[in-house]
């Protein structure tokens, strides 16, 4: 894939999550990072760092924004999440309005 | 009017009116509608068209799955605990367990109006949640004076709904008068609240809505409001007790937007005492015996806009009022004795949108006095109106919504209409109309409600249907049509609502042919020749929640829930756990209607069936809440042993087990309920033993001077306790009585020889099931009104049985022809020990491991998980450990 259709999503570990710029527009945050007029460091260089969320979860993250996708294009599988997850999981998808 | 014809009627009047500008759930209130329930709870449903769930509903349902994992949820953000409470009371999973994680959540909103088991014990966590707390629905639940004492110190409280609580009383009320943030109070039909009660709503100096609906000892109360300056909104709907005085309390409410007092025993002299409320917007005095003389008091009132008169039994002279009350915008005047020379005083309205004139004597010539208005709404359902009239209307070119139903309106009439192309709504159910008629109004191609319920329309009229592409809903149930009729239906794409009963020739090809229409919400195609095979074809409609199938033949339990599982299971997995599937059962066993969001044990709760025509009044639904069921999981080593004849449905369960689950017989109802005498000898001696004990009849005293009610579909069934007992049925607003009969006075000497017989004490047995039998003592009431099938007086046997916690009439059967079983749940004849031991039954559902899909659903997880559904079982958890 071509280095401008991809997103870099960096966690609080540093992790970095090399993903289509589509499926990381499934978060509403997220898209308003990568689109919002102005040289933002975040729109130029496709690259967004999380603080506040941890490899494990961004991963999750990640693998919905795929799935969201699919789901969207009617294949309607489960998507799987952990029970140890659920909050953590919650409080980050609340935070990138996903 | 009767059988199919009748329908009930929306009398929502006030549409668009302005809402008080207060965000969050807890604006809410009740009282701000003009027919008014419990706070809504929030909704989560599914929106048709939205094309995936998000990752936060996606955890909330993970977590709702197993929510006993969660200790608490106090580590969240408020909002997102509140949502997952939202979710749990949504979905009926909330139990006194779990809500013991949401103590110190700081949620806002706990919403639980209607929701079964909450009580006092409740009242711990949901006051722990202080000062952040604004609003609390506790309706129709135990909740005591002590309970809602806990309340005391959630200072910041807004909205506060303690309707239908029949155990909070003044005394209960003088914990809320500290609330001093208090602006919306709600309390309908709380009986035990009295004028003096009322006083602690003296220092509420911020309420801005009060709604005391039904509440029938409040006369002399509302003083204690007169300083409220900002009430904005009193609802005192249907409080016999309120007189022409309290109106005098509430003159100085100069405030009040909102006044209703719709049938209470205000006349003219009280409507007189209103003349100060110069703010008032909407007054409703539906059912008040009131004349037109009390327009001068309403013409002083210069902002009036929304002023509702029905059935008032308002005759034509005074009429000529009307034409002062310049700022009306919704006039409602059905069932009153206007004729057309009261419309005439209406030309002058110039900004009344809305005018209901339902069965009123309204003919052609008056509907000429409405050429001129802005009227966007028009009832003239039940008037003489026909075709000649129609022309009148022709220019009225904002008309959104017209009922014509039950009028002389002919298909040549119709033709006058064709130029409201702003019309969105229409009701044309009469029996005169043909296709004809619907020829002539193709031009209305805005339409998305048409309503040709007892036309006479054939398939070659159903060709006119796609100039009508934007319909939401049509009704076509005149019998008329077939398949090919049905062709013309498959490509109105946007239909949610489709009702097709009665046409008795459709077949399944009906069902293929509509099997497109995907953003069906309803479908009703009872009474015709549907079969099993056909119901296949429904599996593509998503969006379906609910089906009727009324009086179709030879469907098979297995198929129906098999289509409805599969239909609803995205829907399923996604908004309840066993409340669901437990709702579908209890549905289909009962009615073959499946809506699908339901309560645990509740047949048909009216939100269920969406844009569903009820065909009779479905009012109190709070005795919908029994029977209960619990779903019990048997191992493979230990199995249930079903009986021969128990029907019984494969369910599988979140990991694709396959569950063999056998349902309980349950057929309640015509099935005669032979009673089988207990063994009276043995009964004799074990009573002889006990000194001094209490007979029945001693402990049914409690009951002296009581009347209890039931409400079932049409008919009413009301116990006065040794006196009488009588079927009846009232009209809606007016609580009038239009029918009753008698199904027995008390006799005596009946029931003396009966229990001679008996030593008091019979059982009920159910023969089709094992657990349910029930101890009762039987009185007898003879000598009811003429039963005109046998020429003889009803007659009935009332059956005590012990049962918590209140006296209520639990079901009413008919034996043989005009001879009646009434069952009473009677909470003091527990203290009998032979009717101590027999306590009501909780069904059971019983559910088989399938060791044969067991294995082989294993290996193939994914298509198991399409058709997945979470059974979630209040006791046993341990069948399915949540890892997968």
């Amino acid at each position: 894939m071509r280095k401008e259709d991809t997103v870099k999503l960096i966690s609080a570990e540093g992790f970095e999550f090399v993903i289509h710029k589509e499926a990381a527009m499934v978060s509403q945050t997220i898209r308003n990072m990568l689109t919002s007029p102005g040289s933002f460091a975040e729109t130029e260089h496709g690259e967004v760092t999380f603080p506040e969320i941890s490899t494990t979860i961004l991963e999750k993250i990640c693998q919905y924004f795929y799935w969201s996708l699919q789901y969207a294009n009617g294949k309607e599988t489960e998507f799987p999440i952990e029970p140890e997850l659920t909050l953590e999981l919650m409080m980050a998808a609340n935070y990138l309005h996903t | 009017m009767g059988g199919i014809c009748s329908r009930k009627r929306d009398q929502q009047v006030l549409e668009g009116r302005v809402r008080r500008g207060v965000s969050g759930n807890y604006s809410k209130s009740s009282s701000s509608k003009w027919l008014g329930t419990t706070f809504a709870r929030p909704n989560a449903d599914l929106q048709p068209g939205c094309s995936f769930p998000s990752l936060l509903e996606l955890c909330i349902y993970r977590i709702r799955e197993d929510i006993s994992r969660y200790k608490s949820f106090s580590m969240l953000p408020r909002d997102l605990s509140q949502q997952i409470f939202n979710e749990l009371v949504i979905s009926h999973s909330l139990t006194a367990a779990c809500l013991e994680a949401f103590r110190d959540c700081a949620l806002q909103d706990v919403l639980l109006g209607e929701y079964p088991g909450v009580m006092d014990s409740w009242m711990d966590v949901i006051s722990s949640q202080g000062s952040s707390l604004l609003s609390v629905d506790l309706s129709d639940s135990d909740v005591t004076d002590a309970g809602l004492g806990l309340l005391k110190d959630c200072s910041n409280l807004q909205a506060i709904a303690l309707n239908y609580c029949n155990n909070i009383s003044d005394h209960g009320l003088k914990h809320l008068s500290g609330l001093t943030n208090i602006t919306s109070l709600s309390l309908k039909k709380s009986c035990s609240v009295t004028a003096e009660g009322m006083r602690a709503f003296s220092t509420l100096l911020n309420l801005e809505n009060l709604d005391m609906e039904r509440c029938s000892g409040i006369h002399g109360g509302l003083v204690h409001l007169k300083g409220l300056k900002k009430l904005e909104s009193l609802n005192i709907r249907c409080c016999k007790c309120i007189t022409d005085m309290d109106m005098k309390a509430i003159s100085g409410l100069t405030n009040l937007k909102e006044l209703q007092i719709s049938n209470t025993n205000v006349t003219d002299v009280g409507v007189s005492y209103l003349r100060g409320l110069q703010k008032l917007i909407m007054l409703n005095l539906e059912g008040c015996n009131i004349t037109t003389a009390c327009l001068d008091s309403i013409s002083a009132l210069a902002t009036i806009a929304y002023l509702n008169l029905n059935r008032c039994h308002l005759p034509d002279d005074g009429c000529d009022k009307f034409s002062g009350l310049k700022n009306l915008k919704v006039l409602s005047l059905a069932f009153n004795d206007v004729t057309d020379a009261c419309l005439v005083h209406l030309k002058g309205l110039k900004k009344l949108e809305s005018l209901n004139l339902d069965s009123c004597r309204i003919g052609d010539e008056g509907i000429a006095n409405l050429a001129g208005l802005p009227l966007k709404s028009l009832e003239l359902s039940d008037t003489i109106v026909g075709s000649s009239g129609l022309r009148h209307l022709s220019g009225i070119t904002h008309l959104e919504n017209l009922n014509l139903s039950f009028t002389l309106v002919t298909d040549g009439g119709l033709r006058k209409l064709s130029g409201l192309t702003s019309l969105r709504s229409l009701n044309l159910d009469a029996r005169q109309i043909t296709d004809a008629g619907l020829t002539a109004l193709t031009s209305l191609t805005g339409l998305t409600r048409l309503d040709l319920f007892g036309a006479r329309i054939t398939d070659s009229g159903t060709n006119c249907l796609k100039y009508f592409k934007n319909l939401k809903s049509l009704e076509i149930c005149g019998g008329g049509l077939t398949d090919a009729g049905v062709k013309n239906i498959k490509d109105l794409v946007h239909l949610t609502v489709l009702n097709l009963s009665q046409n008795t020739n459709l077949t399944d090809k009906t069902l293929e042919l509509i099997s497109g229409l995907t953003e069906l919400v309803s479908l009703n195609v009872s009474n015709s020749l549907i079969t099993n095979e056909g119901l296949h074809y429904l599996k593509p409609l998503k969006n379906l929640r609910a089906l009727s199938l009324e009086s179709c033949k030879g469907f098979e339990l297995d198929v129906i829930l098999d289509v409805a599982v599969d239909l609803t299971s995205r829907f399923l997995t996604r908004c309840y756990g066993t409340a669901g599937i437990l709702a579908l059962v209890n549905t289909v066993v009962h009615s073959a209607t499946y809506p699908c969001r339901s309560l645990v044990g509740a047949t048909v709760s009216p939100d269920l069936t969406t844009g569903h025509h009820q065909r009779g009044p479905l009012k109190d639904l709070r005795s919908s809440r029994e029977p209960k069921y619990q779903i019990e999981f048997h191992s493979e080593e230990s199995p249930f042993h079903p009986d021969d004849d128990q029907e019984s449905m494969v369910m599988p369960n979140k990991n694709g087990e396959n569950y063999l689950c056998f349902l309980p017989k349950v057929v309640k109802a015509k099935s005669e309920m032979p009673l089988t005498q207990l063994n009276v000898s043995s009964l004799i001696v074990e009573t002889e033993k006990r000194v001094k004990l209490k007979t029945p009849d001693e402990l049914l005293e409690a009951l002296k001077g009581l009347c209890v009610v039931r409400q079932e579909g049409w008919w009413s069934y009301e116990l006065c306790y040794q006196k009488k007992l009588r079927q009846f049925h009232v009209e809606d607003e007016k609580e009038k009585v239009v029918q009753e009969f008698i199904l027995g006075v008390y006799d005596e000497e009946a029931t003396a020889a009966f229990n001679q017989n008996l030593s008091d004490i019979s059982t009920l047995k159910d023969p089709r099931s094992k657990d349910a039998s029930q101890r009762y003592h039987a009185h007898q009431y003879t000598n009811g009104t003429i039963c005109d099938l046998t020429n003889e007086p009803r007659e009935t046997e009332v059956r005590f049985v012990c049962s918590e916690p209140r006296a209520m009439i639990s079901s009413i059967t008919e034996l043989s022809t005009c001879k009646y079983a009434l069952t009473v749940h009677s909470p003091t004849l527990c203290k009998h020990p032979l009717f101590q031991e027999e306590r009501p039954v909780l069904h059971t559902i019983n559910c088989n491991l399938r060791p044969k899909d067991y294995k082989e659903a294993k290996p193939d997880k994914v298509e198991a998980d399409d058709k997945q559904i979470f059974m979630v079982p209040d006791i046993d958890s341990s069948n399915h450990d949540s890892d997968e």
